[in-house]
């Protein structure tokens, strides 16, 4: 859990495309070349359906690029087989989905400490204690025995987050983590997520709506038309009061 | 790894206690009607196996005959008939034994027997169609507590030395009393076993029963040396018949010579009980080498046959039926059971296949979610499993108690080979349920799981 795990994602070329039920085909992105550096945090904007959540998959290795190369840590990611792509998923990888997807019949404490399950001999036997500080971290330390459904959104929202950062991955893909939440809450766990990735020395790839949160990144991309651009530099003026 | 997805599936399996239940359930009803009906077919089949046996000897049954025609003396015919058992034990056999052809006499009865209604019926014919003794002759007598059988009507007695160990080999019923054991060869007077067609003919107004002539003295003072005393009836089949006609008495092997002192008359036979497949070649390849060894031993030139003495054709087809039928019930049963485990896999498939895209996502491996799903299906069918084996015992003993008739052997030991196998098809079955939504889960890309 220290910051010296600096892995770098590099897209080269890469496009993504779907085959629709009817046949034809739909070009999400297109020759986008982006590198997210070890420790830096980047913001993804655009609009719905832009292509913002395929551009994480593809990051996390959830699936590969139609065209072109992703390098993770300077391997090609469709080299991979399975195993190691779980391998790496489970080691390097944090998700935090935009539907959350708990385990319905698990506890919170239980949900965040799903992925210590394939994790080394003494993280597997630290896992509660670890589940239960990553809890206590997104405020929700006196909540650990609830089930998803007694949960609200929001808080579904911060186990979610906990068990991205609970096995110390080297970077978090976050998609739309505040999408549900209020304003304030919002900035709340995007500040706690910021910070424990900040103390991680960890990576945050974060996709949101949010125009003015997402100005707490190092960096701000667009998705837009199929492509990936740059937009004026994060940091500029502090969201919070 | 597989602690850790041991201690998962436990979790899994306490949080889906609905589930849970309704899988093991289903397991438990399979595995009971499963376990009854093999139980019950076990009983059946080893019921008809009997019968049959009793009627057509035991499949696989084949001898080697050595006729001499003349006696070969003590020492030569147990040498003989240790040549042959030997060639017939090299195959693998199931039982094996040695019978010599002791005495094969003709002698008389001098109790009036009992009265038939049916004249062809009267045990050994009419009084007068075989010779050999006047019908006056006092050959037998009674004496001490005793009472002595002797023959009025002649009829042929022959007797058998065998080893206790040919009963095996026949496969024929005891029908009263008991078969000859190791240590009746040192006894007294020589024990006898004689066949349920004798012991009719034996049967008068003192005896009317076979259980009645059970330590009764066979004398005839002339031929048979030393009194027989009978020990037990057992039943004819098709291969006690092979040793001469119906009806025939067995004396230990190594008595032999206690009560016949003209010594064996030459009929020397070794059978055994092998694989009924090439049983008939291997008779005959048992009895050219039997003749070969012989001659090497001096005999000159031994006419030793081999052939195959059962009638097991019926035997076959009948149990291949009862074979059939319980097939197709076991499968049934456990089909129907396989159904119920399907059924309630299937009602989850879409929330595991979200479930294991998501451990997927946080470092399971295709393999950690096969092996997750068959540590919960392992766990759900064995209880169901054992509890269907509780109940089919319970079940069992119910009817033992009732009194219901055949149900007496359907024990808690006759249940365990079908429970056993019944509890591993269930695994295979709980298994096979398990594993429908992993594979799916792991055919389909993560990110399509994420999203079912
Ligand atoms: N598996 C798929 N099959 C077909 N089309 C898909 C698939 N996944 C995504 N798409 C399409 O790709 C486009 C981009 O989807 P994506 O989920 O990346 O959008 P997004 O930017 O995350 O939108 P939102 O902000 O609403 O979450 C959409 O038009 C979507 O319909
Ligand atoms: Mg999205």
């Amino acid at each position: 859990m220290t910051g010296d795990r600096c892995v770098d994602l590099q897209l080269v070329d890469c496009s993504k495309r779907f085959t629709q039920p009817d046949g034809s085909v739909l070009g999400v992105l297109s020759d986008v070349d982006l590198s997210v550096r070890g420790g830096e945090t980047l913001a993804v904007l655009g609009r719905s359906g832009s292509g913002k959540s395929t551009l994480l998959n593809i990051l996390g290795l959830l699936t590969d690029p139609s065209e072109g190369t992703y390098l993770v840590d300077g391997r090609v990611s469709h080299e991979l087989d399975e195993d190691e792509r779980c391998r790496l998923r489970g080691e390097q990888f944090g998700f935090v989905f935009q539907d959350y997807v708990l385990m319905e019949r698990r506890t919170a404490l239980e949900n965040v400490a799903a992925p210590l399950l394939h994790a080394s001999d003494a993280a597997y036997r630290n896992r509660t204690a670890a589940a239960r500080h990553m809890l206590g971290r997104v405020g929700l330390g006196d909540r650990e025995r609830s089930y998803p459904w007694q949960l609200s959104g929001g808080q579904q929202q911060r186990v979610a987050v906990a068990r991205a950062l609970v096995r110390g991955p080297a970077v978090v893909l976050a998609d739309e983590p505040t999408g549900s939440l209020d304003i304030d809450t919002g900035a709340e766990i995007l500040d706690v997520l910021l910070s424990l990735a900040a103390e991680q020395g960890c990576s945050l790839v974060l996709v949101t709506h949010d125009e003015r949160l997402s100005k707490l990144a190092d960096r701000r991309l667009v998705v837009e038309h199929g492509s990936v651009r740059p937009l004026a530099d994060g940091r500029a003026e502090p969201v919070l009061p | 790894m597989i602690g850790r997805l041991l201690g998962e599936a436990v979790v899994e399996l306490r949080r889906n206690l609905a589930r849970t239940l309704l899988t093991a359930s289903g397991v438990t009803v399979a595995v009971t009607a499963f376990t009854l009906v093999a139980g019950v077919g076990e009983i059946a089949r080893n019921a008809i196996t009997e019968d049959l046996e009793g009627v057509g000897g035991r499949a696989g049954t084949v001898a080697l005959t050595l006729d001499t025609g003349a006696p070969l003396g003590e020492v030569g015919t147990a040498r003989a008939a240790d040549v042959m058992a030997e060639r017939l034990g090299r195959y693998e056999p199931r039982a094996r034994g040695r019978a010599v052809l002791a005495t094969s006499e003709t002698v008389r009865r001098d109790v009036a027997p009992l009265p038939s209604k049916d004249p062809d019926d009267l045990p050994c014919g009419s009084s007068t169609s075989f010779g050999g003794f006047p019908e006056d002759s006092s050959g037998g007598f009674s004496s001490g507590s005793g009472q002595g059988l002797f023959f009025s009507s002649p009829c042929t007695l022959p007797v058998y030395a065998v080893d206790p160990e040919l009963l095996g080999v026949m496969g024929a019923p005891m029908v009263a009393g008991r078969w000859l054991r190791p240590e009746d060869a040192k006894s007294l007077a020589v024990p006898v076993v004689v066949s349920k067609a004798l012991a009719t003919q034996l049967r008068d107004v003192e005896h009317p029963t076979l259980e009645s002539l059970l330590g009764s003295v066979i004398r005839d003072e002339e031929l048979v040396q030393q009194p027989l005393v009978v020990v037990g009836v057992v039943g004819d089949n098709a291969v006690t018949n092979v040793l001469g006609q119906p009806g025939a008495g067995f004396v230990p092997f190594e008595a032999r010579s206690r009560f016949t002192p003209t010594g064996d008359r030459g009929m020397i036979t070794a059978m055994a009980v092998i694989d009924p497949a090439g049983a008939e070649r291997i008779a005959n390849q048992a009895a050219a080498d039997a003749r070969a060894l012989l001659t090497q031993a001096g005999f000159s030139r031994p006419a030793v046959s081999g052939e195959r003495i059962d009638e097991a054709g019926a035997l076959g087809s009948a149990l291949r039926v009862l074979d059939l039928v319980l097939l197709a019930i076991a499968l049934v049963t456990m089909g129907l059971g396989a159904i119920g485990v399907l059924n309630v896999s299937l009602m989850t498939v879409r929330q595991r296949v979200r479930e294991f895209g998501l451990r997927r996502a946080v470092g399971a491996r295709p393999r950690d979610l096969a092996v997750l799903v068959l540590c919960e299906s392992v766990q759900v069918t064995l209880i169901g499993g054992i509890v269907g084996v509780g109940l089919a015992m319970v079940v069992g003993l119910v009817l033992t108690l009732l009194g219901v008739d055949g149900v007496r052997d359907l024990g808690l030991v006759g249940i365990v080979r079908p429970a056993v196998l019944g509890l591993l098809v269930a695994v295979a079955t709980g298994m096979a349920g398990g594993l429908v939504p992993a594979l799916r889960a792991v055919r389909v890309s993560v990110l399509d799981a994420l999203r079912r």
